[in-house]
């Protein structure tokens, strides 16, 4: 067994005549909160969506946890514990909060169709406790007033803390949050970024992506830096910010 | 007009059930599909074959004998069949098509085109001969306010099982579920572990088992034609609407008032004589309702799928 959680070997994608990731060799630890940076375009959500399952690498392969996940299905990775948040949230819009929390917490560990039709006590106990447990996290992330509202009556960052919610509920050993301060006020932004860190230091291994520079600089622990696709730097907050490589990257090569 | 009350029931139980299962399969893959009517001619076509004396010529270009079997049996069968190719559809066709983003309007047309298709396939083979199932005539009785033959009673029964059945189903089994999660985001579905391509198979598969239901019914109530689904199909998309779009309670009821409606109809004063524009007066109803409900009855705010 590796101690490393991911590794992508000489991962590609493109589109059309677009190289959108071209990485050679990436490897991400356990228990740790990396961030992926990059200028608009520098291909991390495609590097999200490509170790999720959600597109199907050109070339390349990827493992999680030593096990090849290259042509694995997003339900297939979710069962295996590495969940993902989206860019743009997404709720069951026609479920409540409760509801959103209980079927993400169940489907997982628990997916057969004959035990939900012959409703046995085991399984109704199993129910108390996942709905035990959606409170718990409900309280937690402060959303445990919402519970009976339908989802779709949220505010944008109402939704923001109940896709987290969602994205623990099952104990998952790796998250791959998609930019979860986009579009947030200022103050749940800091709440968040508190919660991120809460849950990297109860071991779930994390990686983001965020455009918020100064968020990443202050959670992280270690920060790759992608640019057209490509791995371009990849070390400690403190050494990303006096990379040479990331600034030209970011404010353009000075021809000067 | 109330001893039209019994036909209306009747209509609106075939039509209930096609709505629910067009409601349905809109509901988690955002198809609205026109060869929805194809699908309930086939169950009608398969149970003629199944169920037709051995020596009976009419069906497939002569060449072959039915198969001469049990007619409950032969009802299953054919309702099995209809899953069976409403799930090959879903593989051969309309996976392939969802894998490579086509747009709404696109597998709308395809299934326009798939409709026309296989329709006049039916036309090609099956004849353009009304036809009707092995069974012996009956006489109606009456039953509390409305009557009916005792088999077409069956029918209005097995309708109405079938539809608790599909209630209780979608509302508490994960199964149901996991189809109302899809229909609100296949992605999250698959990011909480559903396997989303299951899902929307199971479901073209169980839409397509209720619309070959649909298609026995109206066939051991009426008769057996080629285009039979098709001239049904325009009641059931109104029965749809009605209800409220992509809710399958909602189509449940309104694909039965919709029957009533078209049935009591006939025994209007001014529609005597007339009764070949008996479908007038029950569309000119559904637009008024959805002029003051545009979601339909049960449009949005029903909880259950």
């Amino acid at each position: 067994m590796s101690s490393n959680l991911l590794e992508v070997k000489n991962l590609k994608k493109s589109f059309g005549g677009l190289q959108a990731v071209d990485i050679k060799e990436l490897k991400f630890k356990k228990n740790q909160l990396t961030s992926i940076i990059g200028p608009n375009g520098a291909g991390k959500t495609t590097f999200f969506d490509l170790i999720s399952g959600f597109q199907t690498a050109d070339s390349g392969d990827i493992f999680l946890n030593g096990d090849d996940i290259s042509n694995s299905h997003p339900y297939q990775i979710a069962r295996m514990g590495m969940i993902r948040t989206f860019q743009l949230t997404k709720v069951f819009d026609r479920m409540t909060v409760l509801e959103n929390l209980m079927f993400s917490g169940s489907s997982v560990t628990n997916d057969s169709f004959t035990k939900s039709i012959i409703n046995t006590k085991k399984q109704r106990n199993y129910e108390i406790e996942l709905k035990d447990k959606s409170y718990e996290i409900m309280e937690d992330l402060n959303i445990s007033h919402m519970a009976d509202s339908y989802a779709r009556e949220l505010s944008g960052g109402q939704k923001k803390l109940l896709e987290l919610a969602r994205s623990i509920i099952n104990n998952p050993d790796t998250l791959l949050l998609d930019e979860p301060l986009a579009g947030v006020n200022p103050k749940l932004a800091e709440d968040l970024l508190g919660l991120i860190q809460k849950l990297a230091s109860s071991g779930i291994s994390i990686l983001m992506v965020e455009h918020n520079i100064e968020a990443v600089m202050k959670i992280s622990e270690r920060i790759v830096v992608l640019s057209e696709g490509t791995l371009i730097a990849d070390g400690s907050p403190n050494e990303i910010r006096n990379d040479q490589n990331v600034i030209e990257a970011y404010l353009g090569k000075d021809d000067g | 007009m109330l001893d039209q009350l019994g036909n209306g029931l009747l209509l609106g139980i075939i039509i209930s059930v096609a709505s629910v299962a067009l409601s349905l399969l809109y509901g988690v893959t955002r198809i609205v599909n026109f060869a929805h009517g194809e699908i309930i001619a086939l169950g009608a076509i398969a149970t003629l074959f199944f169920s037709s004396p051995i020596d009976y010529r009419i069906l497939f270009l002569d060449k072959f004998s039915p198969l001469g079997l049990n007619f409950a049996l032969s009802c299953i069968l054919a309702v099995i069949v209809c899953g069976l190719f409403g799930g090959l559809l879903e593989l051969i066709l309309f996976r392939p098509l969802r894998k490579g983003n086509v747009g709404n309007i696109a597998v709308l047309v395809v299934t326009i085109g798939l409709s026309i298709f296989i329709r006049h396939l039916y036309l090609l083979f099956a004849t353009g001969k009304v036809q009707n199932f092995p069974l012996e005539l009956q006489r109606r009785q009456t039953y509390l306010f409305f009557d009916m033959t005792p088999r077409n009673l069956k029918v209005l029964i097995i309708g109405i099982l079938v539809m608790i059945l599909i209630g209780l189903l979608l509302t508490y089994t994960k199964l149901g579920k996991a189809m109302r999660a899809v229909r609100d985001s296949e992605e999250l579905s698959s990011v909480s572990g559903i396997n989303s391509d299951n899902i929307i198979l199971i479901t073209w598969i169980s839409s397509s088992m209720l619309a070959g239901l649909a298609g026995v019914f109206q066939a051991t109530i009426n008769d057996v034609r080629w285009n039979m689904g098709f001239l049904i199909l325009l009641l059931i998309f109104a029965g749809t609407v009605l209800g409220g779009i992509g809710t399958s309670f909602g189509a449940m009821v309104g694909g039965l008032i919709i029957g009533i409606l078209v049935q009591v109809s006939v025994g209007l004063p001014f529609m005597e004589g007339h009764t070949e524009a008996k479908n007038a007066v029950a569309l000119g109803i559904m637009i008024v309702i959805l002029l003051f409900r545009p979601q339909g009855i049960f449009g949005q705010k029903e909880r259950i799928s």
